[in-house]
């Protein structure tokens, strides 16, 4: 983890992240404005370097949950711990990959470059990228397949490989704990592959996985461990045979 | 004459380098609504004997910090806010306009007078420039990262939220800078038109922000000789040049999709 001399936030530095639950959430509860309990006591723990789905029906707030831990909503009562620290100290250890409907994809970019700002939590206020983020970049596009698409603007891109295009600029990130939401969704079969087998890779690095999905099949063969949410409420945690 | 040559080259680079953030970020409306909304600043600067960008400077940012304040928890609309504070404000500038009982005094804010401009004009005109470009050279990475992507861009502390006010200030300004030249009422024009040819075919921001300005310049100069030598108002003149270059541009678009279109269904 590299410090960062002017960095975005007070908060990036190098923290210790081993030996201490990759994340830990205790009492967790969340409204929004216009509906309470979205989110009722949720009380979970995941162990560092393990790969979790976060299952449940449309609208079991997995979302929500998703976007309490990296802190993009504010909670109601409780608390969220990332490797040990309080979750907005720990966010250059995350790394959170929305539905894709949050990014401009008509904006005038290309796909190297979106990789590439995946470098800026390094960097900090004023600084360029350099080579050494540049060779991150074109490393990360390699590995998701979108080589030859690098000087494509990332309009032009499918869904599956605006996915994928999303998950190398969390790869160029390089965060110990990767946290997604429905990346398989609406994707086609070779970007399924291509997805599962990075992810097979990350875990062989050691690093976390919090996986929101539809998909019941093959859980015990892709995950360890498995989240279960209805209504708000967490109802299962273990491997569902 | 060669005032305003450089007048208008100082004001087309800072508004059409700010435009592009203003078509990125589809805020266009907003851009529309500073150039109506300093209208009661220059009023009350000018019954008060003050400079009169003075006035136009804090009516803009008080509409900007009105804007913003509106939508700050998303209880409104950003085009509703931007309609409520546009017409409150130009309706208050048009009651302090009748409280004095003349309308042409402010004649050359709402049309311009690109002829007029002083030295201290041009250094107004520079500073602000300098400003711009500074803002978007030292934060380029920042602001393109909070427009594409707001929600990453908020996860690493980017502060997308401070970076928007930032571009809304910058947009102020800019306008601000302009309305010497082409007027209030025309300003809206040198922010967009330029921005919005460029997006048609431009692949980075950088190129965006370069070709705008080469738009915005060539439509500046066209329109101030074409004013010299018709003797026609000189913000409608550059404003008409820009917009010819826009339809130009799209034309040249579609014509070359289409090209590419037959060339690939005959191979």
């Amino acid at each position: 983890m590299k410090k960062c001399l002017f960095p975005y936030s007070y908060l990036c530095t190098d923290a210790q992240h081993e030996g201490v639950p990759a994340i830990e959430v205790n009492n967790l509860s969340v409204n929004y404005p216009h509906k309470a309990n979205v989110l009722k006591n949720i009380a979970f723990s995941i162990k560092g370097g393990s790969r979790v789905a976060l299952i449940g029906a449309n609208g079991a707030g997995k979302s929500t949950l998703l976007k309490a831990i990296v802190g993009l909503i504010p909670i109601r009562s409780g608390s969220i711990y990332i490797y040990g620290h309080k979750a907005p100290s720990a966010k250059h250890l995350v790394m959170y990959l929305p539905q894709r409907s949050e990014i401009d994809w008509q904006f005038p970019i290309t796909v190297f470059k979106l990789a590439l700002t995946g470098a800026y939590i390094y960097l900090g206020w004023f600084k360029k990228p350099s080579k050494e983020n540049e060779v991150a970049a074109d490393l990360a596009l390699n590995l998701l397949g979108l080589s030859k698409l690098a000087d494509r603007r990332i309009g032009e891109l499918s869904i599956g490989e605006q996915q994928r295009l999303l998950l190398a600029r969390a790869m160029v990130h390089n965060p110990q704990l990767f946290i997604l939401d429905e990346p398989f969704n609406a994707v086609d079969n070779e970007t399924q592959n291509i997805l599962q087998a990075v992810f097979d890779r990350l875990k062989g690095e050691g690093k976390t996985l919090l996986i929101a999905t539809h998909g019941k099949e093959h859980l015990s063969e892709h995950f360890d461990d498995v989240l279960m949410l209805k209504e708000g409420e967490l109802i299962t945690k273990g491997i569902i045979s | 004459m060669h005032k305003a040559f450089i007048g208008i080259i100082l004001a087309s680079i800072n508004c059409a380098t700010i435009g592009c953030y203003v078509i990125l970020r589809r805020i266009a409306f907003l851009g529309e609504a500073l150039t109506h909304t300093l209208l009661p600043g220059v009023v009350f600067s000018y019954l008060r004997g003050m400079h009169l960008y003075v006035g136009a400077l804090v009516a803009s940012l008080a509409t900007v910090l009105g804007i913003g304040l509106l939508t700050s928890k998303d209880e409104v609309r950003q085009d509703s806010a931007i309609g409520v504070v546009l017409s409150f404000m130009f309706a208050l500038g048009i009651l302090m306009i009748s409280i004095k009982k003349s309308f042409m005094d402010f004649g050359s804010i709402l049309f311009g007078n690109i002829l007029g401009v002083t030295m201290g004009h041009l250094i107004l005109v520079g500073s602000i420039t300098i400003i711009v470009l500074n803002a978007l050279y030292w934060l380029h990475k920042e602001m393109e990262l909070a427009t594409l992507d707001p929600v990453y861009a908020q996860l690493i502390h980017v502060r997308p939220k401070m970076l928007y006010y930032l571009l809304l200030f910058l947009v102020a300004v800019s306008v601000v800078s302009a309305v010497q030249m082409i007027g209030a009422l025309l300003t809206t024009a040198l922010l967009i038109v330029p921005a919005a040819s460029a997006a048609l075919i431009a692949r980075t921001v950088m190129q965006m922000m370069l070709i705008a300005v080469a738009i915005a310049i060539t439509g500046g100069l066209a329109g101030l000789y074409a004013s010299f030598y018709f003797e026609i108002s000189a913000g409608a003149a550059v404003v008409i040049t820009c917009s010819a270059l826009f339809f130009i541009v799209f034309l040249f678009k579609r014509g070359s999709a289409r090209f590419r279109r037959s060339i690939y269904n005959q191979s």
